[in-house]
């Protein structure tokens, strides 16, 4: 199982997936080659710790993901978050808990592959 | 996919722990103090994205209300008030005589009988509350009222105008739960909690058990707390109230100390109720003891294979399937014995030591084939804990 932060020309999100690849392919056919989609980082890891993970994100950290007007919880951050505290937030959260998760690879591009 | 890179040891690894901001704001430590208007619940709605979207559709579909629709209000002899049998179910006596007319029965806890009046005959039928006015003509007839006749008695009623039985019907479903927001279990547990703190009113047992019970959760800093509230996100938060209205004093004390000590900083799951009733039950049965070894030894398996004991329900849930779905041909219903027995069967599977009920151990197990419900985990997990 991964976890992946994704970024493109505007925003920063993330998400879990068996495939990454597939998952990177989706986002670059929807988005387009230009929208600069790619993942800044893949990590694995055991599928609960990386499904722990995803849910110290989404609900523990709620405060800083965009939720519509609706009161839908996306998966992209707010716009003041940057890849460089969100990344680092990511490592300490794995070191403090305990997380059966490490980086796996880094920029990952689909475009690139 | 191995991931050779970790090893699984029953060791837990100390989780730092951090200041909980629960200890400071528990809703359920003292009152609030606050009051609110209406006119601060409709600024509450006016800020509703939900609530503007059914405003706009009101709009768009022209629908406007008459304020002479709403129910009103009537005192009418319970003598005149007939019952339809096709609308409400039969009269149940059993309810009338240990809840309604038991041994707490005080008038000031009665409601207002629901009823639909007829435009044409003028007759009120009722469409919910039976049970009530049938409790208080039986305690009037009983010579237990300081009036005799309860024909002549003047009841409250709220009713509506129609001679359209299918409306009644509808509005008895309403009234009955159908649309209608009940309490919810926290709300309950919340006032017999606030009638022992607050009130200091000792009455009824059932408040101080409750009030009890909590104290114990609150000793290892767990908090209950309502199912859709802002605080869910919090430590030692849990929404699941009817395991925890169901579990004995002895459960708690094991459950929530388990909790404070290895997974402080995560929410009460819900599966940790019937895991530790499990598990405060049988190991007194089986006169065992639940060692600190054996909870240390627990507490590391979860950890390292599950991450937290939500991600270890998800999994023993998961297992419980594919278990029924071999063995019997299809997905059996979920018994939440089912986490005990899991997490037993994998604690001897990776060689634990302790010694723990074997009736665990013989549940959901096929002799013949060798197998058991653990063998059901992911193919991942069980590599791992090989």
């Amino acid at each position: 199982m991964y976890f992946y932060i994704i970024k493109n020309s505007t925003d920063l999100g993330f998400g879990i997936t068996g495939n990454y690849e597939s998952r990177a392919q989706d986002y670059v056919g929807h988005a387009g080659p230009r929208s600069g989609t790619h993942f800044p980082y893949v990590f694995t890891g055991l599928t609960p710790h990386v499904r722990k993970l995803e849910k110290i994100v989404k609900d523990q950290w709620i405060d800083r993901t965009f939720i519509t007007k609706d009161g839908w919880k996306t998966e992209w951050l707010n716009e003041e978050q940057t890849l460089e505290q969100f990344t680092q937030d990511i490592l300490d959260v794995i070191k403090e808990r305990h997380l059966k998760v490490k980086v796996y690879t880094k920029d990952y591009n689909f475009l690139n592959r | 996919m191995a991931y050779p890179f970790w090893d699984v040891r029953f060791e837990y690894k100390e989780v730092t722990r951090k200041p909980n901001p629960m200890t400071n704001i528990n809703p359920l430590a003292r009152s609030s103090g606050k009051t609110a208007t209406y006119g601060d619940r409709v600024v509450q709605l006016e800020n509703s994205n939900k609530w503007q979207k059914s405003v706009r559709a009101h709009e768009e579909a022209g629908r406007t209300f008459d304020v002479a629709n709403i129910p009103k209000i009537a005192l009418v002899p319970l003598g005149e008030i007939v019952i339809d049998e096709d609308i409400q179910r039969g009269l149940e006596t059993e309810h009338c005589s240990n809840t309604i007319g038991g041994t707490k029965f005080d008038p000031r806890y009665l409601t207002a009988l629901i009823c639909a009046k007829s435009p044409t005959t003028g007759v009120y039928i009722s469409i919910d509350g039976q049970q009530s006015g049938s409790t208080v003509a039986g305690l009037i007839s009983a010579g237990l009222f300081n009036t005799d006749n309860w024909e002549t008695l003047e009841y409250p009623v709220q009713y509506i105008e129609t001679d359209d039985l299918a409306f009644a019907r509808r509005a008895f479903g309403i009234v009955n739960g159908k649309g209608k927001l009940r309490q919810s279990r926290y709300s309950n547990l919340r006032s017999s909690v606030f009638i022992i703190r607050i009130d200091k009113n000792f009455d009824d047992e059932q408040d101080i058990i409750a009030e009890r019970k909590l104290q114990i959760a609150e000793k290892h800093f767990c908090y209950p707390v309502e199912q859709k509230s802002a605080l869910n996100k919090h430590p030692g938060t849990f929404s699941y109230i009817i395991g925890f209205d169901n579990a004995n004093e002895d459960t708690l004390e094991n459950l929530f100390s388990f909790h404070n000590k290895y997974f402080h900083c995560e929410s009460v799951h819900a599966s940790m109720f019937p895991l530790f009733r499990d598990i405060t039950r049988d190991f007194k049965s089986a006169k065992l003891t639940f060692t600190d070894k054996l909870a240390d030894e627990l507490a590391g398996l979860i950890q390292s294979l599950f991450s937290d004991v939500e991600q270890f329900g998800q999994a023993a849930m998961q297992a419980q399937k594919q278990w029924s779905i071999q063995r019997y041909g299809y997905d059996n219903n979920w018994s939440d014995d089912m986490y005990a027995v899991v997490l037993f069967q994998l604690y001897k599977k990776m060689g634990g030591q302790e010694e723990v009920p074997l009736i665990w151990l013989d549940k959901y197990f096929d002799p013949k084939s060798n197998t058991g419900i653990v063998d059901f985990l992911t193919e991942e997990i069980l590599d791992m804990a090989a």
